[in-house]
């Protein structure tokens, strides 16, 4: 009221008058102004450019469903045989030795819901060292995440054991104790362990919910 | 019934006693015709009553930063006791408990930024219109783009290069947009909208209502109301999103009131979106692999970007109602200062 100018018949009526829009809705115009087109127009074209971005982040993964679980896996790595109580299993296909393993296990029906340890073997290994381990929310799922190393002997070679670095998320859903781990050789892991979040987050978010 | 002439202790002010105006009209608080005398600020006509209210210092800020800070008190609280009550919720007392989550922190903010607009405070029932009004168009366009399009609620990166550019372009234009085509299409044609601190007003009930959408999105979708992460998530969420509103709304009320370049809108809204980007990303970390924290650190940093934006609304509310009266007579700019 008190601070809106007086607006002419002209501006009301009329805001397209003279062939030409305003050039900002200035004195409260009802009508599009050249900033409103900016606006708008210019956020359709930005939300195409998020969506060709995330699809160009995305694009370093790759997904499969195994066991009814969606899992989300470095693209280019390639599946490997598994046993359990691994459900899948891929490797890096550059020769790394990084690999990024799906386990599996029943949860005790006394004790479902209930976070329990991890079905991930890696604590059989020879020097196994738990370096952090931490409960955390993945969307509305209870997780814990760990990281941990241990000692790798190459076989039928003379050379020194390898330091393995590994993280894993593990989680309970549907009567199931779920793992994911990421290893790599301690050389490379700083190259691998940025790819974790995403894998860790859709497998998680797609396992928990039910 | 008629008033006497306000005092300055009656306002609390020094020096400030306003001008008398010799017709009489409406108080644009109430609405109600005015008998005897009539006060004003600038143009705006005033009662009694609200005319004191007006200048009065109220202690407001005092208050807001208090509630602020209990807010976010309840959501580290909620980190603590959550999982011991979450158990206790089922059948209609979670639904009950869910319902009143998603929606009481937006009201209690809604209230709590409707204060900060002294001169003017807008009506209710249009705020929670505009409210509404963001809360659907966030359910009929902003949320199926974000989850079937971009498919955002299972997207999370920790990489700050590739998290807060994506997070920006999607999710963060994404309430900007909302909020902009909720406002400028609604409170900002209408007579109401008188101040640039309306703007901000107006925006910051829209943000809020983006803000109900999507944590009543979030708590279908969690299946399970659990009160550690829900509580805190919520208060947290609306806090931001009102915030966010607020300074598109901020930039709407410049461009009613004053000449601005045509890029003065498109770079509030990117500003926005931007803000949104880093919010989203700060508040995805407790996944983080490099700051390794837990859910409770994850509010803290929540709560201080959510009190950085919010102190930048109350200098942005200020500096509006301060451009405000500085339109108006000497005396209202004593009130201003």
């Amino acid at each position: 009221m008190s601070e809106t100018p007086a607006v002419t018949a002209t501006t009301v009526l009329a805001p397209w008058a003279g062939g030409r829009l305003p050039l900002t809705p200035y004195h409260g115009q009802g009508g599009l102004s050249v900033s409103d087109l900016i606006v708008i127009i210019g956020g359709i074209a930005l939300l195409i450019g998020g969506w060709a971005l995330q699809r160009a982040h995305d694009a370093r993964l790759d997904t499969a469903e195994i066991a009814g679980l969606q899992v989300a896996f470095p693209e280019g790595w390639l599946p490997l045989p598994v046993e359990a109580p691994a459900i899948a299993q891929w490797t890096e296909d550059q020769g790394s030795g990084a690999t990024l393993t799906l386990y599996a296990e029943p949860a005790p029906a006394e004790r479902a819901g209930i976070q329990l340890g991890s079905p991930n073997p890696a604590e059989a290994q020879s020097a196994y060292t738990p370096m952090r381990s931490e409960p955390i929310t993945v969307g509305s799922t209870s997780a814990v995440r760990a990281d941990y190393a241990y000692a790798r002997q190459q076989i039928a070679t003379s050379s020194p054991p390898e330091i393995i670095r590994g993280r894993e998320v593990a989680w309970t859903a549907n009567g199931q104790q779920y793992a994911l781990a990421l290893e790599a050789p301690d050389r490379d892991w700083s190259s691998f362990e940025g790819l974790f979040e995403s894998l860790g987050t859709v497998a998680v978010t797609q396992g928990g919910a039910g | 019934m008629e008033h006497p002439p306000a005092t300055d202790a009656e306002l609390g002010t020094e020096g400030a006693t306003g001008t008398v105006a010799p017709a009489s009209s409406d108080c644009v608080v109430c609405n109600h015709p005015i008998t005897g005398q009539v006060y004003s600020i600038g143009d705006r006509s005033y009662c009694h009553e609200h005319y004191v209210r007006a200048l009065q210092r109220r202690g407001t800020w005092p208050s807001v930063w208090i509630l602020f800070a209990a807010l976010v008190a309840i959501a580290l609280l909620m980190q603590l006791v959550g999982p011991a009550l979450t158990p206790l919720l089922t059948g209609g007392s979670l639904v009950v408990a869910g319902l009143i989550m998603a929606i009481l922190p937006a009201l209690i903010w809604l209230f709590v930024f409707r204060r900060l607009d002294r001169l003017e405070p807008e009506p209710f029932q249009y705020l929670l219109g505009v409210m509404i009004l963001g809360a659907l168009i966030s359910g009929a366009i902003g949320d199926p783009l974000r989850r079937g399009v971009y498919g955002m609620h299972l997207w999370s990166e920790s990489q700050w290069m590739w998290a807060i550019p994506i997070y920006a372009l999607t999710q963060g234009l994404l309430l900007a947009l909302t909020v902009y085509i909720t406002v400028r299409f609604s409170a900002f044609l209408i007579q109401d909208f008188d101040e640039r601190a309306d703007g901000v007003i107006y925006g910051t009930a829209a943000g809020l209502g983006a803000a109900v959408y999507y944590n009543l999105r979030y708590l279908m979708d969690a299946g399970a109301l659990r009160l550690d992460v829900g509580t805190a998530r919520i208060i947290i969420a609306a806090l931001v999103f009102a915030s966010i509103g607020g300074l598109i709304g901020y930039g709407l009320g410049q461009v009613r009131f004053e000449p601005h370049s045509i890029w003065y809108l498109p770079g509030i809204v990117l500003l926005a979106a931007l803000l949104t980007g880093i919010y989203e990303w700060l508040s995805s970390e407790t996944f983080s692999r490099s700051l390794g924290y837990t859910a409770w650190v994850s509010v803290l940093i929540a709560a201080v970007l959510g009190a950085v934006l919010f102190a930048a609304i109350n200098v942005l509310v200020r500096s509006a109602i301060r451009q405000t009266l500085s339109e108006g007579t000497e005396s209202d700019l004593a009130v201003a200062r």
